[in-house]
């Protein structure tokens, strides 16, 4: 009897302690086009809080809002927390795609982000997406392609916030350097000046914005207005011109002009500060990587404006893990997470107090972007039709490049647009 | 007259060497990149050369690192894996199937025929959306069942076989019959054994097109355990960097299975098609 009675006494205290334990381990699953640098840091947050374990799934960037497009749709929750393209985040909150994160956050803790980025991720007064950094867009020069040129292009001289150099002024150096170092062309040199974000709205829209041309209206409905503007027609027309002039890059796509940048073919490129790592990586060295702030318009040196904004986390709205989701978006953000994330993916810091030598030591690119940031760094449209904008908008950049008339291309992009976001006025 | 015969012949043999070259020029130049780094890819692209195709320095290191740094092999396993499972299930199902078209009568047959040819006619990408809310209801995302169940029934293959059928004297099924042979002698033992050259034709076109499916497994298998070869390749395009010798090497040994595979059986392939193509 006594024999059967501690053998149940067994049974049952296995069993609670076998539930308990079970009770207390969660999964939370992530969906992210940077799952090498996610989980190379998820340990960190694993170890300080046991029982939750972070697994990561990669997804090519491309595909990632079609993804949550087509997991979400379907109220799936099978990822928790989602790594969102911070303009897509309004949409997906309309959608019902996202969980408020206002139990996740304290006050302090949201405020102490940059303020574009709390206004990026804040619909309704809650707070649905956090930002993993910023990002900013700088001119890069390849230095021993210059020095090897012979012209001289001293950026010593540009402070950023009173001098910089000017588009004119850019132009032409790089034409001399280009002429200098390949004159039949037989080296290879693709262009004298690429963007390298070419045809996207991120980086494209910085031109019409440094002439004083808004992206969307206030509200986030409507273009017409905006972008039939005469900053917008002045920007075209010069992009246009120089493409033309065969000075601007024509022919690579987005993001294609920066391994060709890497690789010495491009003397100059419009990219985001946290290229620099990526330009070491494909084989540049700290001592041939020059860096300077986005150049201005000749009269509108005031104006400059640079892009901002970049990825963000948030909390999928059918996730059966919130409360576990939560902590780790705030670890990851705002916590310690994000100190070891920008140092795995040097993004620009999504606070101020984040700008450190230390960081300055990994990506010192990173010294523009804390000197443009707020300054002349202008947020992506805002607005609940923010895919439709950019594939609209790319579209017409892309037309615009390839040498379609420009008044043509813009009343074509508002008519479109204006009817894609009347869906939304409704 | 003989040297104006060698003279043609030559010219016509230097054409088509042209337009060899020209043909193969998409395959050699990924399979001669997938053996240099990226940054000699780069230096050589433009103004081309000798070495725009051939490389200065020969590296089997892109190669390595898909084993080494981005366990290719699992991807490689995973995706022989689905296919291995949907090749033989599908054509038995769809010849079981086609064999009831052909050879029973039943109410509802036209019908059903119809519906099952709808099956090929309708893209894909059309129906991926209310096709992964199903499989997400059943709670299958990122298991091998979501990328194998959907791709089973495949009208084509029921179509071929219901043609090349039709080819089969009835005389021989009413003798078998006769013998006593049941439906499944009859089947696996007479009609499908006159049917090989339209089965390889089969089998190569789903391994093929499964082997190169890209849509669906990314949308239902995410997970490195379940993820296909197409989905790994794009994971090498990063927001900042393309990694093209990795995509070269990657996409030339996913090449190589369909490319070995459809060699040795191409004439049946042509045969097999041409069996179910000409019956009315």
């Amino acid at each position: 009897m006594k024999k059967a009675l501690a053998i149940v006494l067994t049974l049952v205290l296995v069993l609670s302690v076998a539930s308990f334990a079970a009770a207390e381990e969660t999964t939370i699953r992530v969906l992210t086009h940077m799952a090498n640098q996610i989980n190379a840091i998820k340990d960190s947050f694993e170890a300080a809080n046991p029982g939750v374990t972070v697994i990561v799934d990669q997804c090519n960037y491309e595909a990632l809002n079609d993804q949550y497009e087509v997991l979400l749709s379907a109220k799936s929750s099978e990822y928790d927390v989602l790594v969102v393209d911070g303009p897509n985040a309004a949409a997906y909150v309309q959608r019902g795609y996202l969980a408020p994160m206002d139990d996740y956050f304290t006050a302090e803790e949201v405020a102490a982000f940059s303020a574009a980025l709390v206004n990026q991720g804040t619909v309704n007064g809650s707070f649905y997406a956090a930002p993993l950094g910023d990002s900013c867009t700088i001119l890069y020069y390849n230095k021993d392609l210059i020095a090897e040129s012979g012209i001289e292009f001293n950026v010593d001289q540009y402070d950023g916030v009173n001098t910089r150099i000017t588009w004119n002024e850019l132009i032409d150096i790089a034409c001399q350097v280009t002429k200098a170092l390949d004159p039949d062309g037989s080296r290879g040199i693709l262009f004298p000046i690429a963007f390298g974000q070419v045809s996207e709205v991120y980086m494209m829209n910085t031109l019409p914005n440094s002439l004083g041309g808004a992206n969307i209206s206030e509200d986030g409905l409507h273009v017409a207005g905006v972008i039939d503007t005469e900053a917008w027609y002045d920007a075209l027309k010069f992009y246009q011109d120089n493409v033309n002039a065969g000075i601007f890059d024509r022919g690579l796509g987005a993001f294609e002009g920066y391994s060709n940048f890497y690789a010495a073919k491009i003397p100059f490129i419009v990219m985001t500060t946290d290229s620099y790592n990526y330009a070491l990586g494909g084989g540049m060295t700290p001592e041939n990587i020059g860096f300077t702030y986005l150049p201005a318009f000749d009269g509108h040196e005031s104006e400059v404006a640079t892009a901002c904004g970049n990825w963000t986390c948030a909390i999928n709205a059918y996730s059966s893990n919130k409360e576990a989701a939560g902590k780790f978006v705030n670890w990851i953000t705002y916590g310690e997470g994000n100190d070891l994330f920008l140092k795995q993916e040097s993004m620009v810091p999504n606070m101020a107090s984040r700008f450190t030598d230390d960081l300055y030591a990994v990506n010192p690119a990173l010294k523009i972007a804390a000197a443009e940031s707020g300054v002349t760094s202008v947020a992506r449209a805002v607005t609940p039709g923010f895919n439709e904008y950019c594939a609209i908008m790319n579209a017409m950049w892309e037309d615009v490049r390839n040498g379609a008339d420009i008044e043509d291309a813009i009343a074509d992009a508002v008519d479109q647009l204006e009817s894609a976001l009347a869906y939304y006025a409704e | 007259m003989k040297t104006k015969k060698i003279l043609s012949r030559a010219c016509l043999i230097a054409v088509l060497l042209v337009l060899a070259v020209i043909a193969l020029f998409p395959i050699l130049y990924p399979l001669m990149s997938s053996f240099r780094t990226d940054q000699e890819i780069y230096k050589y692209s433009t103004v081309f050369s000798v070495n725009t195709l051939w490389p200065v320095e020969w590296t089997a290191q892109a190669y390595l690192s898909l084993f080494t740094e981005y366990h290719f092999a699992r991807f490689f396993i995973n995706t022989l894996i689905v296919v291995g499972t949907i090749l033989p299930v599908s054509i038995i199902m769809c010849s079981v199937a086609a064999y009831a078209f052909t050879f029973y009568h039943f109410h509802g047959q036209k019908v059903l025929y119809t519906l099952l040819l709808l099956t090929f006619m309708v893209p894909g990408e059309a129906i991926a959306l209310p096709l992964y809310q199903v499989i997400s209801g059943l709670g299958m995302v990122n298991t091998f069942s979501s990328m194998i169940l959907p791709s089973l029934a495949n009208g084509l293959t029921l179509f071929m076989y219901c043609q090349t059928f039709k080819d089969v004297p009835d005389a021989l099924l009413e003798a078998a019959e006769i013998d006593g042979a049941s439906w499944l002698t009859c089947y696996a033992r007479i009609v499908m054994p006159l049917c090989v050259p339209t089965t390889i034709a089969m089998c190569l076109m789903t391994f093929v097109n499964e082997w190169n499916n890209y849509l669906w497994p990314l949308l239902a298998a995410r997970k490195d355990e379940v993820k296909t070869i197409t989905v790994a390749i794009t994971a090498f395009k990063e927001e900042n960097v393309i990694h093209w010798n990795l995509i070269y090497s990657s996409s030339m040994l996913s090449a190589i299975v369909p490319i070995l595979l459809f060699l040795p059986f191409q004439k049946f392939f042509v045969s097999g098609i041409a069996a179910g193509s000409v019956k009315g």
